[in-house]
């Protein structure tokens, strides 16, 4: 991690955990959100970066998700799971209500195949979650790839990959679990 | 796992793993919501899921305008270094968005953290709704359509507008009254009243006094506030559009009685009115309106 950012000289070695922060951020804290955009920005930018089509999109759901935190701090619920994870969802929603919202149903008449698009997707992917993704069964990584980074609804995937809707559902539940799964093996913890 | 309705036992598993990757549709995403706010199971599973999805990010540190974005409504006294995101050091503005931005947001009042808030606890889906809804009233062209550089300001506003309007349905961003903005937009706003057909609407108070003004011009619509009260901290005027079934908000107006206020007005808006609220804004107005009138368009 690279030294001398401004949150880390903030606050030194005693370095508050994100709860902390975001109370901090509750009472106007800067620095707080100064510290917490340092340790999540990447990652809240790398998942809007994925899902909208675009890199201005992108920039806007990133300012979208630390504007929500800043004005908003208590809808953050630490009983509920990470702050980073909660960020990466607040980002995700954005970027496919953003990319939803951009498609242009007349444009792309002859979409890629699914085959093609679950390639893009995967390879959108740094290399250790690639590595996770390609470890699943196909079915499961494809209804991942198309749902989760192609911002398909699940109607379009069971469309795109020619089985039920049902099978798409419960299909993403198996590849979540089995994730989940294989990195509790690897003891990854981010 | 599941039984064939993707259910166990009363639990919509594999609603809610889709939920966990935005991919229901509206219906089945309230219906899931709902079964969240009774149930303990499910909203462990799903910050489960969460969690893992969380670990297929990466480390690309963000655009540095980003920072400078976020930051645009913390007064400039409380102004940060960009901190660096992640591992590698925050590159130089160096991106497309923000070559095309040269002064993305001047470090002023314009976008309050007030005017960025609006709706209560618990919102996430409406606010996903309201991304829909503002995209439609604001569409994100116009809101990077920059003016000519003596109107940056209005740039300023437009993105602020989008991005207050995310956070929480608000559409409006109060100017402050001690910036040095006031003055462009007071003079702005007078100019557009001074053109009988700039004033759009009068709001009256509920004694038929009028109390508000909203007038237009090329540059933008403003609401006019003169003679209400001056609120106490904590409370703020809210602005509604009251055409459609339910009062939409268009943004907070602050808490001064005498004020202007810059706003989008989008052209189907025939009826507003003014609330008083929460510094944060309400959902749906709560109390009476303090003035409401019509929008005639020459």
């Amino acid at each position: 991690v690279a030294r001398g950012g401004h949150g880390e000289q903030a606050w030194g070695d005693d370095r508050p955990g994100d709860g902390a922060l975001v109370a901090a951020v509750g009472e106007q804290s800067h620095e707080a959100l100064g510290e917490i955009y340092r340790r999540h920005g990447a990652a809240v930018w790398s998942v809007a970066k994925r899902v909208c089509p675009t890199a201005e999109l992108a920039e806007d759901v990133c300012e979208q998700v630390f504007a929500e935190l800043r004005s908003r701090p208590q809808r953050f619920d630490p009983d509920r799971g990470s702050l980073r994870a909660w960020l990466v969802a607040r980002a995700h929603s954005r970027a496919v209500a953003a990319a939803r919202s951009e498609r242009d149903p007349r444009a792309g008449s002859t979409p890629p195949s699914a085959e093609v698009e679950v390639a893009a997707h995967a390879g959108a992917l740094d290399e250790d979650a690639r590595r996770a993704i390609d470890q699943l069964p196909s079915v499961e990584r494809d209804c991942i790839l198309l749902s989760y980074v192609g911002g398909h609804p699940c109607g379009e995937t069971a469309r795109l990959l020619g089985v039920p809707e049902a099978t798409v559902k419960s299909s993403i539940r198996r590849g979540l679990l089995n994730l989940r799964q294989a990195q509790e093996a690897e003891g990854v913890s981010r | 796992v599941s039984n064939s309705n993707g259910t166990i036992g009363d639990h919509p598993v594999d609603d809610l793993a889709a939920y966990a990757l935005d991919a229901l549709d509206d219906a089945e995403r309230l219906a899931v919501d709902d079964h969240l706010t009774h149930c303990l199971a499910c909203r462990a599973e799903l910050a489960g899921h969460h969690e893992t999805l969380a670990t297929l990010t990466s480390d690309e540190a963000p655009p540095a305008a980003i920072w400078q974005r976020v930051t645009a409504g913390i007064d400039a006294a409380g102004l940060l270094d960009p901190p660096t995101a992640g591992p590698a050091p925050a590159p130089a503005p160096s991106s497309p968005a923000a070559a095309r931005r040269p002064d993305p947001l001047r470090p002023t009042s314009a976008a309050r953290t007030d005017a960025a808030a609006g709706t209560d606890e618990a919102t996430g889906p409406e606010v996903d709704d309201a991304v829909g809804t503002v995209h439609s009233l604001a569409p994100a062209t116009e809101a990077r359509t920059g003016r000519s550089s003596g109107r940056r300001w209005l740039a300023a506003a437009a993105a602020c507008l989008v991005a207050a309007a995310v956070t929480g349905g608000a559409v409006g961003y109060a100017v402050g009254s001690s910036s040095d903005d006031d003055a462009d937009i007071g003079s702005l706003a007078e100019r557009a009243a001074d053109d009988p057909a700039g004033v759009l609407a009068t709001l009256d108070d509920t004694s038929g006094q009028p109390v508000a003004k909203v007038v237009a011009d090329q540059d933008g619509a403003f609401v006019v506030l003169s003679g209400l009260q001056d609120l106490p901290e904590g409370r703020a005027y809210q602005l509604w559009s009251l055409t459609g079934p339910q009062p939409v908000s268009l943004g907070m107006l602050g808490r001064y009685g005498t004020n202007t206020v810059a706003f989008r007005l989008p052209p189907t808006i025939t009826e507003l009115a003014i609330s008083v609220a929460p510094t944060s804004g309400e959902v749906a107005p709560t109390g009476d309106f303090s003035a409401s009138g019509s929008v005639t368009r020459s």
